[in-house]
Order: C-alpha cells, then sequence, then structure tokens
C-alpha cells in the first residue's frame, strides 16, 4: 500500500485529534501541526491550552480564539478582573476553564502574554497579513527575554 | 440455570458476509452495539456493514484476549504489542472499527500506536512515513510555523 496517503483518507478528525493529544509534548504536536495543512487545522481543534493577556476587549477577543480553537478549555489570561469572563467561558466551553491571576500565575506566564492588538489579529483570522507582523513582532521580543 | 447450559452467544456478520460466532462475555466489550444482543434478540445476526471480516476477526481476537481473566498482565501487553504490528492500512481499519463499535481501550492502544510513529519526528520524516505530500508553499509554512509557535507558545515560555 505504498504511495498513498493512508492516514488522511483513512481517519476522521475526532480520531486524528485523539492522536494529537496522545503526542505527550508539545515539541511533537509542532512538527505533526506542520506536516499538511489538514495536520494544522487539527492542531487548532486539539488546543486545550491558550495563554493570553487581558485588555479591555478582552471578551471579544476570547470568543473569537474559542471560535478558532474549538477545543481549548483552558484559557490563562494574566490580570484581574475577570469574573465576568469566567463566567462566559465557563456556558460557552462547558468544562473546566482556568484563569491564572497576575501574580498567582505559573512559571513564565507573565513573559508569554501577547500584546491587545496582536492579539485582537490573532482572532481575526481575514486580518492574516496584520497578525503576521504583529506575532513576528512578539516572538521577536518573546525571544529578547 | 444449570453450569452447563450453552454460554450466550452473539452472531456478527462482516462487511463482506462472513459471520463470526462471539461469546456475549468477549462482544459486551463492543460499547456502541451491546444494546442489539443485550435487548435478547436470540440468534438474530448483527450486520457490521462497514467492518471487513479480515478486520472483524482481529478485533474479535483482541477482545477475546481482554475478556480472559486467566491471562496475566504482562501477557496481555505482548499480545497489544504484536497485535499493533500491522501494516499502516490495517492499523487504520483497525482504529475505524475500534472507533465504530467504541472499543475504548482498543482505540487507546491504536491511537497511542500512531502516535509513537509521529514522536521524535520531523515534518519531513512524518510526511515520509505516510506518505503525505506537503501540501504548504514555503510561504504558507512560514505562516503556519508562526501559528503554530502561538499554538505551542508553552514550549517557547520555558526557554
Amino acid at each position: 500500500m505504498r504511495g498513498f496517503d493512508l492516514i488522511n483518507v483513512m481517519l476522521p478528525d475526532e480520531i486524528m485529534v485523539e492522536i494529537f493529544r496522545s503526542l505527550e509534548s508539545n515539541e511533537n504536536r509542532e512538527a505533526a501541526s506542520l506536516v499538511c495543512k489538514r495536520w494544522l487545522h487539527l492542531a487548532r481543534l486539539s488546543c486545550e491550552t491558550i495563554h493570553i493577556g487581558f485588555s479591555t476587549s478582552t471578551d471579544a477577543l476570547v470568543e473569537l480564539l474559542i471560535d478558532r480553537f474549538v477545543n481549548v478549555r483552558d484559557v490563562f489570561i494574566d490580570e484581574s478582573p475577570f469574573t465576568s469572563l469566567a463566567l462566559k467561558m465557563l456556558r460557552i466551553q462547558g468544562g473546566a476553564v482556568l484563569l491564572n491571576l497576575y501574580g498567582n500565575s505559573i512559571d513564565g506566564m507573565t513573559k508569554c502574554c501577547l500584546s491587545d492588538s496582536g492579539l485582537a489579529a490573532v482572532g481575526d483570522g481575514s486580518n492574516y497579513a496584520y497578525w503576521k507582523v504583529r506575532t513576528r513582532a512578539f516572538l521577536k521580543a518573546l525571544d529578547g527575554i | 440455570m444449570s453450569s452447563t447450559e450453552a454460554k450466550k452467544m452473539v452472531v456478527l456478520k462482516s462487511f463482506d458476509g462472513v459471520t463470526f460466532e462471539v461469546e456475549e462475555s468477549v462482544a459486551v466489550q463492543f460499547e456502541s452495539i451491546r444494546h442489539m444482543f443485550e435487548d435478547n434478540l436470540a440468534g438474530s445476526v448483527i450486520p457490521l456493514s462497514n467492518i471487513k471480516s479480515e478486520i472483524l476477526s482481529k478485533v474479535i481476537d483482541y477482545c477475546k484476549r481482554h475478556a480472559d481473566d486467566t491471562t496475566d498482565e504482562e501477557d496481555l501487553k505482548a499480545f497489544d504489542a504484536d497485535f499493533v504490528k500491522v501494516e499502516h492500512g490495517t492499523l487504520f481499519d483497525i482504529i475505524r472499527a475500534a472507533n465504530y463499535l467504541n472499543i475504548k481501550s482498543l482505540l487507546d492502544l491504536t491511537c497511542q500506536t500512531v502516535a509513537d510513529m509521529i514522536k521524535g519526528k520531523t515534518p519531513a520524516e512524518i510526511r515520509e512515513l505516510f506518505n503525505i505530500s506537503d501540501e504548504f508553499t514555503p510561504e504558507e509554512e512560514e505562516e503556519a510555523s508562526i501559528i503554530t509557535r502561538f499554538i505551542y507558545m508553552d514550549r517557547y515560555a520555558d526557554c
């Protein structure tokens, strides 16, 4: 059966997501997500944790992110207040939402927050070029830490 | 109820028309069709119209082995390890069957097997392993790696 892309022909998305979850490390998931367009899409589907920075537009932003990362269960937000957001998240996802308060954050959390505008661009897929520029700037900043 | 009473059997029919007689104690692992034989439709044949006989036979073997309380854990592990040493197409067929029949332990085993094949490889190595043609243009690839870094940024936060 050599020569055929059996895995993409035979396995439905829900199974592929299961396989992504079984990859155990993000390093493995990262490699897998760069295999082809479908796997990149699946990486988004299987993504369960997102870290974002709190801002006045966080609510809207989180909604956008949820659209794009449908299986997200944990969202880390690094500042309060967040109560209304937490309630909204629970309603949308029906799952456990872990909100991380500033000062009570996991190691490195405060270092890896995207800027508001970068995040807004991430949420808006149509604004791809803008997102790219912002994300680049963010990654560059991250490298400098 | 006498102890000599014959064990209750369930008859399954594969997509290509082959019938398999399976003890009910084994077939209970087929969560999604369990209600069909538990409703006591004695003697009726349960059609599994999307599973080939070759695959159904393997799945039944797996369930028989896992229904047997006398098998010790080490033997079972060895059996599982051997069970997944099949061609990719067969493995994917088993995954689909396990998914359809809702046999969780088999689904976990087979998905983990595929995950283990992927682990530690580069995207190019994974594409080669599964004959996946590269759908990305260089520009798309660059964009994809940015998306990916965002998704998995936990890893970078550790740096």
